[in-house]
Protein backbone atom coordinates (compact mmCIF):
# COMPACT_ATOMS: atom_id res chain seq x y z
CA UNK A 1 0.00 0.00 0.00
CA UNK A 2 1.32 3.46 -0.95
CA UNK A 3 2.27 5.98 1.73
CA UNK A 4 -0.65 8.35 2.09
CA UNK A 5 1.37 11.49 1.43
CA UNK A 6 2.66 10.01 -1.82
CA UNK A 7 -0.71 8.78 -3.06
CA UNK A 8 -2.12 9.99 -6.34
CA UNK A 9 -5.44 11.81 -6.23
CA UNK A 10 -7.26 8.68 -7.37
CA UNK A 11 -5.57 6.47 -4.73
CA UNK A 12 -6.33 9.03 -2.08
CA UNK A 13 -10.02 9.08 -3.05
CA UNK A 14 -10.19 5.28 -2.90
CA UNK A 15 -8.55 5.25 0.52
CA UNK A 16 -10.98 7.90 1.77
CA UNK A 17 -13.89 5.83 0.46
CA UNK A 18 -12.55 2.95 2.58
CA UNK A 19 -12.91 5.25 5.59
CA UNK A 20 -9.13 5.50 6.02
CA UNK A 21 -8.82 8.33 8.56
CA UNK A 22 -5.20 9.11 7.66
CA UNK A 23 -6.14 9.44 4.00
CA UNK A 24 -9.05 11.68 4.92
CA UNK A 25 -6.77 13.88 6.97
CA UNK A 26 -4.30 14.02 4.09
CA UNK A 27 -7.02 15.03 1.64
CA UNK A 28 -8.11 17.75 4.05
CA UNK A 29 -4.54 18.98 4.41
CA UNK A 30 -4.09 19.13 0.64
CA UNK A 31 -7.07 21.36 0.01
CA UNK A 32 -8.02 23.06 3.27
CA UNK A 33 -5.82 26.14 2.88
CA UNK A 34 -7.06 27.04 -0.60
CA UNK A 35 -10.65 26.29 0.35
CA UNK A 36 -10.48 28.24 3.58
CA UNK A 37 -9.15 31.22 1.64
CA UNK A 38 -12.14 31.09 -0.73
CA UNK A 39 -14.52 30.74 2.22
CA UNK A 40 -12.89 33.66 4.03
CA UNK A 41 -12.98 35.95 1.00
CA UNK A 42 -16.64 35.15 0.38
CA UNK A 43 -17.71 35.38 4.01
CA UNK A 44 -15.52 38.34 4.93
CA UNK A 45 -14.88 36.98 8.44
CA UNK A 46 -12.85 34.11 9.91
CA UNK A 47 -15.47 32.55 12.21
CA UNK A 48 -18.02 32.16 9.44
CA UNK A 49 -15.28 30.94 7.08
CA UNK A 50 -14.34 28.21 9.60
CA UNK A 51 -17.98 27.08 9.83
CA UNK A 52 -18.26 27.02 6.05
CA UNK A 53 -15.08 24.96 5.67
CA UNK A 54 -16.13 22.41 8.29
CA UNK A 55 -19.60 21.97 6.79
CA UNK A 56 -18.17 21.77 3.28
CA UNK A 57 -15.56 19.09 4.12
CA UNK A 58 -18.13 16.97 5.95
CA UNK A 59 -20.22 17.10 2.76
CA UNK A 60 -17.11 16.24 0.73
CA UNK A 61 -16.37 13.08 2.73
CA UNK A 62 -20.00 12.00 2.92
CA UNK A 63 -20.61 12.39 -0.80
CA UNK A 64 -17.20 11.37 -2.10
CA UNK A 65 -18.72 8.20 -3.60
CA UNK A 66 -20.76 10.46 -5.90
CA UNK A 67 -17.64 12.17 -7.28
CA UNK A 68 -17.52 10.93 -10.88
CA UNK A 69 -13.89 11.94 -11.45
CA UNK A 70 -14.84 13.97 -14.54
CA UNK A 71 -13.20 17.10 -13.12
CA UNK A 72 -10.29 17.44 -10.70
CA UNK A 73 -11.00 16.72 -7.06
CA UNK A 74 -9.98 20.29 -6.22
CA UNK A 75 -12.55 21.77 -8.61
CA UNK A 76 -15.25 19.49 -7.16
CA UNK A 77 -14.39 20.45 -3.57
CA UNK A 78 -14.25 24.14 -4.54
CA UNK A 79 -17.79 23.96 -5.93
CA UNK A 80 -18.99 22.43 -2.66
CA UNK A 81 -17.24 25.15 -0.65
CA UNK A 82 -18.71 27.91 -2.82
CA UNK A 83 -22.20 26.43 -2.61
CA UNK A 84 -21.90 26.03 1.15
CA UNK A 85 -20.65 29.59 1.50
CA UNK A 86 -23.53 30.93 -0.57
CA UNK A 87 -26.04 29.02 1.48
CA UNK A 88 -24.42 30.09 4.77
CA UNK A 89 -24.47 33.70 3.69
CA UNK A 90 -28.21 33.00 3.84
CA UNK A 91 -29.71 35.88 1.98
CA UNK A 92 -28.48 35.63 -1.56
CA UNK A 93 -26.42 38.62 -2.55
CA UNK A 94 -28.51 41.19 -4.34
CA UNK A 95 -27.78 41.56 -8.01
CA UNK A 96 -29.02 44.97 -9.00
CA UNK A 97 -28.48 46.32 -12.44
CA UNK A 98 -27.86 49.78 -10.96
CA UNK A 99 -24.40 51.13 -11.57
CA UNK A 100 -22.33 52.08 -8.53
CA UNK A 101 -22.41 55.66 -7.30
CA UNK A 102 -20.28 58.01 -9.35
CA UNK A 103 -16.80 58.47 -8.05
CA UNK A 104 -13.36 59.15 -9.40
CA UNK A 105 -11.33 56.19 -10.49
CA UNK A 106 -8.20 58.15 -9.58
CA UNK A 107 -5.01 58.83 -11.46
CA UNK A 108 -2.26 56.54 -12.53
CA UNK A 109 -1.50 53.72 -10.10
CA UNK A 110 1.77 52.76 -11.68
CA UNK A 111 2.49 49.17 -12.66
CA UNK A 112 2.35 47.60 -9.26
CA UNK A 113 -0.30 47.27 -6.60
CA UNK A 114 0.22 45.87 -3.12
CA UNK A 115 -1.89 42.70 -2.65
CA UNK A 116 -2.87 44.08 0.73
CA UNK A 117 -4.74 46.96 -0.94
CA UNK A 118 -6.49 44.63 -3.32
CA UNK A 119 -7.51 42.31 -0.47
CA UNK A 120 -8.96 45.21 1.46
CA UNK A 121 -10.71 46.59 -1.60
CA UNK A 122 -12.31 43.20 -2.34
CA UNK A 123 -13.66 43.04 1.19
CA UNK A 124 -15.11 46.53 0.81
CA UNK A 125 -17.11 45.52 -2.28
CA UNK A 126 -20.85 45.00 -1.81
CA UNK A 127 -21.67 41.27 -1.42
CA UNK A 128 -23.10 40.77 -4.91
CA UNK A 129 -20.18 42.45 -6.66
CA UNK A 130 -17.67 40.70 -4.40
CA UNK A 131 -19.13 37.25 -5.07
CA UNK A 132 -19.08 37.65 -8.84
CA UNK A 133 -15.62 39.25 -8.86
CA UNK A 134 -14.15 36.52 -6.63
CA UNK A 135 -15.69 33.65 -8.57
CA UNK A 136 -14.72 34.94 -12.01
CA UNK A 137 -11.50 36.92 -11.58
CA UNK A 138 -9.95 35.15 -8.60
CA UNK A 139 -11.30 31.59 -8.82
CA UNK A 140 -11.47 31.44 -12.60
CA UNK A 141 -15.09 30.40 -13.05
CA UNK A 142 -16.80 31.14 -16.38
CA UNK A 143 -19.85 33.40 -16.52
CA UNK A 144 -22.02 30.38 -17.32
CA UNK A 145 -20.81 28.54 -14.19
CA UNK A 146 -21.34 31.62 -12.03
CA UNK A 147 -24.81 32.10 -13.47
CA UNK A 148 -25.65 28.48 -12.57
CA UNK A 149 -24.15 28.74 -9.10
CA UNK A 150 -25.92 31.97 -8.23
CA UNK A 151 -29.17 31.36 -10.08
CA UNK A 152 -28.76 34.44 -12.27
CA UNK A 153 -28.47 34.96 -16.00
CA UNK A 154 -25.15 35.18 -17.81
CA UNK A 155 -26.03 38.76 -18.70
CA UNK A 156 -26.44 39.66 -15.03
CA UNK A 157 -23.15 37.95 -14.23
CA UNK A 158 -21.37 40.02 -16.91
CA UNK A 159 -22.94 43.31 -15.86
CA UNK A 160 -22.21 42.58 -12.19
CA UNK A 161 -18.55 41.96 -13.05
CA UNK A 162 -18.39 45.21 -15.02
CA UNK A 163 -19.80 47.20 -12.10
CA UNK A 164 -17.71 45.26 -9.59
CA UNK A 165 -14.50 46.19 -11.43
CA UNK A 166 -15.55 49.82 -11.69
CA UNK A 167 -16.32 49.93 -7.98
CA UNK A 168 -13.05 48.14 -7.19
CA UNK A 169 -11.02 50.73 -9.14
CA UNK A 170 -12.76 53.51 -7.22
CA UNK A 171 -12.05 51.84 -3.85
CA UNK A 172 -8.41 51.15 -4.67
CA UNK A 173 -7.91 54.72 -5.88
CA UNK A 174 -9.36 55.97 -2.61
CA UNK A 175 -7.16 53.63 -0.57
CA UNK A 176 -4.08 54.77 -2.48
CA UNK A 177 -4.93 58.43 -1.85
CA UNK A 178 -5.08 58.00 1.91
CA UNK B 1 -22.55 62.01 -70.95
CA UNK B 2 -19.85 59.38 -71.17
CA UNK B 3 -19.03 57.14 -68.24
CA UNK B 4 -15.49 58.47 -68.20
CA UNK B 5 -16.78 62.02 -67.82
CA UNK B 6 -19.11 60.96 -65.03
CA UNK B 7 -16.25 59.33 -63.12
CA UNK B 8 -14.17 62.46 -63.53
CA UNK B 9 -16.93 64.60 -62.02
CA UNK B 10 -17.39 62.19 -59.14
CA UNK B 11 -13.65 62.27 -58.45
CA UNK B 12 -13.65 66.07 -58.48
CA UNK B 13 -16.54 66.10 -56.02
CA UNK B 14 -14.73 63.62 -53.78
CA UNK B 15 -11.65 65.86 -53.77
CA UNK B 16 -13.78 68.77 -52.63
CA UNK B 17 -15.40 66.90 -49.72
CA UNK B 18 -14.73 68.71 -46.42
CA UNK B 19 -12.66 67.22 -43.59
CA UNK B 20 -13.98 66.96 -40.03
CA UNK B 21 -12.14 67.27 -36.72
CA UNK B 22 -12.66 64.76 -33.92
CA UNK B 23 -14.38 66.17 -30.80
CA UNK B 24 -11.94 67.37 -28.16
CA UNK B 25 -13.36 65.03 -25.48
CA UNK B 26 -12.66 61.94 -27.55
CA UNK B 27 -9.01 61.65 -26.63
CA UNK B 28 -9.93 62.14 -22.99
CA UNK B 29 -12.32 59.18 -23.18
CA UNK B 30 -9.79 57.02 -25.03
CA UNK B 31 -7.15 57.81 -22.41
CA UNK B 32 -9.63 57.01 -19.63
CA UNK B 33 -10.36 53.63 -21.19
CA UNK B 34 -6.63 52.95 -21.53
CA UNK B 35 -6.23 53.85 -17.86
CA UNK B 36 -9.00 51.45 -16.95
CA UNK B 37 -7.36 48.68 -18.97
CA UNK B 38 -4.06 49.32 -17.26
CA UNK B 39 -5.66 49.26 -13.84
CA UNK B 40 -7.49 46.04 -14.64
CA UNK B 41 -4.21 44.51 -15.73
CA UNK B 42 -2.57 45.59 -12.47
CA UNK B 43 -5.45 44.09 -10.49
CA UNK B 44 -5.17 40.84 -12.46
CA UNK B 45 -1.47 40.67 -11.80
CA UNK B 46 -2.02 41.32 -8.11
CA UNK B 47 -4.63 38.59 -7.77
CA UNK B 48 -1.81 36.04 -8.02
CA UNK B 49 -0.14 37.67 -5.02
CA UNK B 50 -3.17 37.47 -2.79
CA UNK B 51 -2.42 35.65 0.43
CA UNK B 52 -3.76 32.25 1.38
CA UNK B 53 -5.15 31.77 4.85
CA UNK B 54 -4.56 28.63 6.91
CA UNK B 55 -7.73 27.29 8.52
CA UNK B 56 -7.88 27.04 12.34
CA UNK B 57 -6.76 23.67 13.73
CA UNK B 58 -10.09 23.06 15.42
CA UNK B 59 -11.85 22.56 12.10
CA UNK B 60 -10.37 19.09 11.53
CA UNK B 61 -11.53 17.96 14.99
CA UNK B 62 -15.05 19.09 14.16
CA UNK B 63 -14.97 17.22 10.84
CA UNK B 64 -13.65 14.04 12.51
CA UNK B 65 -16.37 14.18 15.15
CA UNK B 66 -19.08 14.52 12.53
CA UNK B 67 -17.69 11.69 10.43
CA UNK B 68 -17.53 9.44 13.51
CA UNK B 69 -21.33 9.73 13.79
CA UNK B 70 -21.73 7.34 10.90
CA UNK B 71 -25.47 7.02 11.08
CA UNK B 72 -26.99 10.08 12.66
CA UNK B 73 -30.45 9.23 14.10
CA UNK B 74 -33.13 9.72 11.52
CA UNK B 75 -36.11 11.81 12.37
CA UNK B 76 -39.53 10.12 12.23
CA UNK B 77 -40.31 12.22 9.19
CA UNK B 78 -37.34 10.78 7.30
CA UNK B 79 -38.35 7.25 8.34
CA UNK B 80 -41.93 7.54 7.08
CA UNK B 81 -41.14 9.70 4.08
CA UNK B 82 -40.29 6.87 1.69
CA UNK B 83 -43.23 4.54 2.53
CA UNK B 84 -45.51 7.57 2.35
CA UNK B 85 -44.20 8.54 -1.05
CA UNK B 86 -44.71 4.95 -2.29
CA UNK B 87 -48.26 4.92 -0.96
CA UNK B 88 -48.96 8.28 -2.56
CA UNK B 89 -47.58 7.03 -5.90
CA UNK B 90 -49.75 3.89 -5.78
CA UNK B 91 -52.80 5.97 -4.89
CA UNK B 92 -52.16 8.30 -7.81
CA UNK B 93 -51.72 5.35 -10.21
CA UNK B 94 -54.93 3.68 -9.00
CA UNK B 95 -56.81 6.97 -9.27
CA UNK B 96 -55.55 7.54 -12.80
CA UNK B 97 -56.41 3.94 -13.80
CA UNK B 98 -59.91 4.25 -12.30
CA UNK B 99 -60.47 7.59 -13.99
CA UNK B 100 -59.30 6.30 -17.38
CA UNK B 101 -61.40 3.16 -17.00
CA UNK B 102 -64.50 5.17 -16.28
CA UNK B 103 -63.95 7.72 -18.97
CA UNK B 104 -63.00 5.44 -21.86
CA UNK B 105 -66.54 4.00 -22.26
CA UNK B 106 -68.54 5.69 -24.95
CA UNK B 107 -71.07 7.97 -23.35
CA UNK B 108 -74.59 6.50 -23.20
CA UNK B 109 -77.50 8.84 -23.61
CA UNK B 110 -81.13 8.04 -23.06
CA UNK B 111 -83.81 9.98 -24.91
CA UNK B 112 -87.48 9.64 -24.40
CA UNK B 113 -90.60 11.60 -25.05
CA UNK B 114 -93.86 11.70 -23.19
CA UNK B 115 -97.34 12.02 -24.58
CA UNK B 116 -100.54 12.75 -22.74
CA UNK B 117 -102.86 9.79 -23.03
CA UNK B 118 -106.37 10.27 -24.35
CA UNK B 119 -108.48 8.51 -21.80
CA UNK B 120 -111.20 7.67 -24.28
CA UNK B 121 -108.66 5.78 -26.36
CA UNK B 122 -107.78 3.61 -23.41
CA UNK B 123 -111.35 2.38 -23.10
CA UNK B 124 -111.71 -0.88 -25.04
CA UNK B 125 -115.15 0.00 -26.45
CA UNK B 126 -114.81 -1.75 -29.80
CA UNK B 127 -116.75 -4.82 -28.67
CA UNK B 128 -119.81 -2.97 -27.29
CA UNK B 129 -121.82 -3.14 -30.55
CA UNK B 130 -120.62 -6.58 -31.45
CA UNK B 131 -123.86 -8.31 -30.37
CA UNK B 132 -125.97 -6.00 -32.59
CA UNK B 133 -123.53 -6.48 -35.48
CA UNK B 134 -123.72 -10.28 -35.05
CA UNK B 135 -127.55 -10.14 -35.17
CA UNK B 136 -127.49 -8.14 -38.46
CA UNK B 137 -124.87 -10.49 -39.99
CA UNK B 138 -126.93 -13.51 -38.94
CA UNK B 139 -130.11 -12.10 -40.57
CA UNK B 140 -128.12 -11.13 -43.70
CA UNK B 141 -126.78 -14.69 -43.90
CA UNK B 142 -130.33 -16.06 -43.44
CA UNK B 143 -131.72 -14.04 -46.34
CA UNK B 144 -128.62 -14.19 -48.53
CA UNK B 145 -130.20 -16.46 -51.16
CA UNK B 146 -133.18 -14.07 -51.50
CA UNK B 147 -131.10 -10.98 -52.38
CA UNK B 148 -130.38 -12.30 -55.88
CA UNK B 149 -127.22 -10.29 -56.61
CA UNK B 150 -123.57 -10.69 -55.99
CA UNK B 151 -123.18 -7.56 -53.86
CA UNK B 152 -124.60 -9.25 -50.76
CA UNK B 153 -121.95 -11.95 -51.03
CA UNK B 154 -119.24 -9.31 -51.56
CA UNK B 155 -120.38 -7.55 -48.38
CA UNK B 156 -119.99 -10.77 -46.44
CA UNK B 157 -116.51 -11.40 -47.88
CA UNK B 158 -115.42 -7.81 -47.12
CA UNK B 159 -116.77 -8.16 -43.59
CA UNK B 160 -114.86 -11.42 -43.11
CA UNK B 161 -111.59 -9.71 -44.23
CA UNK B 162 -112.25 -6.76 -41.94
CA UNK B 163 -113.01 -9.12 -39.07
CA UNK B 164 -109.70 -10.93 -39.62
CA UNK B 165 -107.82 -7.62 -39.72
CA UNK B 166 -109.68 -6.48 -36.63
CA UNK B 167 -108.70 -9.70 -34.83
CA UNK B 168 -105.00 -9.24 -35.70
CA UNK B 169 -105.03 -5.64 -34.45
CA UNK B 170 -106.73 -6.65 -31.22
CA UNK B 171 -104.02 -9.29 -30.71
CA UNK B 172 -101.32 -6.69 -31.36
CA UNK B 173 -102.91 -4.36 -28.84
CA UNK B 174 -102.81 -7.14 -26.26
CA UNK B 175 -99.19 -7.95 -27.03
CA UNK B 176 -97.70 -4.45 -27.33
CA UNK B 177 -100.01 -2.26 -25.34
CA UNK B 178 -102.41 0.40 -26.42
CA UNK B 179 -100.39 2.01 -29.14
CA UNK B 180 -101.93 5.15 -30.58
CA UNK B 181 -101.34 4.07 -34.20
CA UNK B 182 -102.87 0.61 -33.69
CA UNK B 183 -105.92 2.17 -32.08
CA UNK B 184 -106.23 4.58 -35.03
CA UNK B 185 -106.10 1.62 -37.48
CA UNK B 186 -108.64 -0.30 -35.40
CA UNK B 187 -110.95 2.73 -35.44
CA UNK B 188 -110.71 2.85 -39.27
CA UNK B 189 -111.61 -0.86 -39.49
CA UNK B 190 -114.54 -0.31 -37.15
CA UNK B 191 -115.81 2.51 -39.37
CA UNK B 192 -115.51 0.24 -42.44
CA UNK B 193 -117.28 -2.60 -40.66
CA UNK B 194 -120.07 -0.23 -39.54
CA UNK B 195 -120.57 0.87 -43.15
CA UNK B 196 -120.78 -2.77 -44.32
CA UNK B 197 -123.16 -3.65 -41.49
CA UNK B 198 -125.33 -0.64 -42.47
CA UNK B 199 -125.38 -1.84 -46.10
CA UNK B 200 -126.29 -5.36 -44.92
CA UNK B 201 -129.09 -3.91 -42.80
CA UNK B 202 -130.39 -1.98 -45.82
CA UNK B 203 -130.36 -5.13 -47.96
CA UNK B 204 -132.27 -6.98 -45.28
Amino acid sequence: MAIVSEMTESELIDACLNQDRIAQRNLYERYSKAMYTIAYRMAGEHDLAADILQEAFIKVFRSLSKFRRESTLGAWIKTIVVRTALSRLKKQPKFDELPPADGTEGGNWGDFLEAEYLEKAIQLLPTGYRTVFLLIEVEGYAHKEVADLLGITMGTSKSQLFYAKKKLRQIISKLLEV
Amino acid sequence: MSTEKQNQLIQQAIDQLPTYSAPDHLWHEIREQLDIDQKDNVIKATIGDLAQYPPPEAIWSGIQESLAQKNPPKSWLKIVRQPLSWAASILILVSVFWWLNNNQKSPVSYTYTTQDQDQWLLESDWDTDEADFAEVVQLHQKYLHTFGDKSALNLQEELTELNNARQELKQALENYGKDRELIRQLAAIERARTQIINQMAQQI
